[in-house]
């Protein structure tokens, strides 16, 4: 079958997901110390939250007021302090699993390199052309897809998913709001 | 007497009934997998049909974005701003969402009508 190679990306990338998840785990998500630090960060999290709330809230005096951002702030900073330490334990793992997919691609480049493994149903812009999805590939037709585009797709929607199915994903505070500007606008 | 015991409420009753909305995360993620089934399905309808070129990605990422849209503020009638605003719930899920919408409609396109 003519494109075939796209299923042989696709099925390499979801096995190399599941690797880097089972590394994830081995290394840091079984361990007593990063469940301790989550854990942590959770009970902290809600009780900044609520005593956000209740300042906001209460028409409390202006001491009283004082006093609570004062807790907030201790609060603030020890949630800080551990998500830094939950940082710290990730790395570790962090470089395997970078490893880990360096070797992929590199596989991936070695069996897939100069051929086009799917067609694209629209023409990507020149941009993308020329540095993802038509990238080392010979001729000048844009709908060839170069495995470097697919793997990219894979990766963006493959491993992000299966670590929110088995409760490894970031919190959300890591993920920057895209949209920010807009609601500040419309404020 | 025999009582009857009380049914656990479907998937379909609890993303409708109001309630939703009082545990933050939760519903945010509600969002994020609703995103992702908007992308394979988008995916698997632009690939069977097929639909091609540029109007394709904009019509998903116009219709994905609208109907999300219209569940948070029309079914469950959610407060955006208490929510963290507009573009946080929008966002749940968006790039996974765009990338699996994308990976599905290719694959397809290419399986069914380019080869």
């Amino acid at each position: 079958m003519q494109y075939a190679d796209g299923l042989v990306v696709l099925a390499i990338s979801l096995v190399a997901a599941l690797l880097c998840e089972f590394i994830s785990w081995v290394l840091i998500y079984r361990t007593a110390s990063y469940r301790a630090l989550t854990q942590s960060i959770e009970k902290t999290t809600r009780r900044v939250e609520t005593m956000k709330e209740r300042q906001a809230g209460a028409a409390a005096a202006a001491a009283g007021r004082k006093s609570a951002s004062r807790k907030i702030g201790r609060f603030e900073q020890s949630l800080k302090d551990s998500n830094q330490a939950l940082s710290r334990a990730k790395f570790q793992s962090g470089a395997v699993v970078a490893v880990t997919l360096l070797i992929v691609f590199g596989l991936l480049n070695s069996l897939f390199d100069g051929k086009p493994v799917a067609k694209l149903p629209f023409t990507p812009f020149a941009f993308i052309q020329r540095n993802m999805s038509h990238r080392g590939l010979p001729g000048d037709d844009p709908t060839d897809c170069s495995m470097i585009f697919l793997y990219m797709l894979c990766s963006l929607s493959i491993r992000p998913n299966l670590q929110k199915l088995l409760g490894f994903a970031p919190p959300r505070g890591a993920t920057p709001n895209m949209f920010a500007g807009l609601d500040a606008k419309n404020k | 007497m025999a009582t009857k015991k009380q049914s656990q409420p479907g998937l379909l009753s609890s993303l409708l009934k109001p309630d939703v909305t009082e545990d933050q995360d939760g519903f945010k993620d509600i969002l994020y997998w609703m995103r992702q089934a908007l992308g394979l399905l988008f995916g698997l309808v632009w690939g069977m049909a097929p639909i091609t070129g540029g109007i394709g990605v904009i019509g998903f990422l116009v219709l994905s974005t609208a109907l999300m849209m219209g569940y948070y503020t029309l079914v469950v009638k959610v407060d955006a701003d208490e929510m963290g605003g507009h573009g946080a719930l929008l966002q749940e899920g968006l790039l996974n969402s765009f990338g699996l919408f994308l990976l599905v409609w290719i694959l397809l396109f290419t399986y069914l009508h380019a080869s």
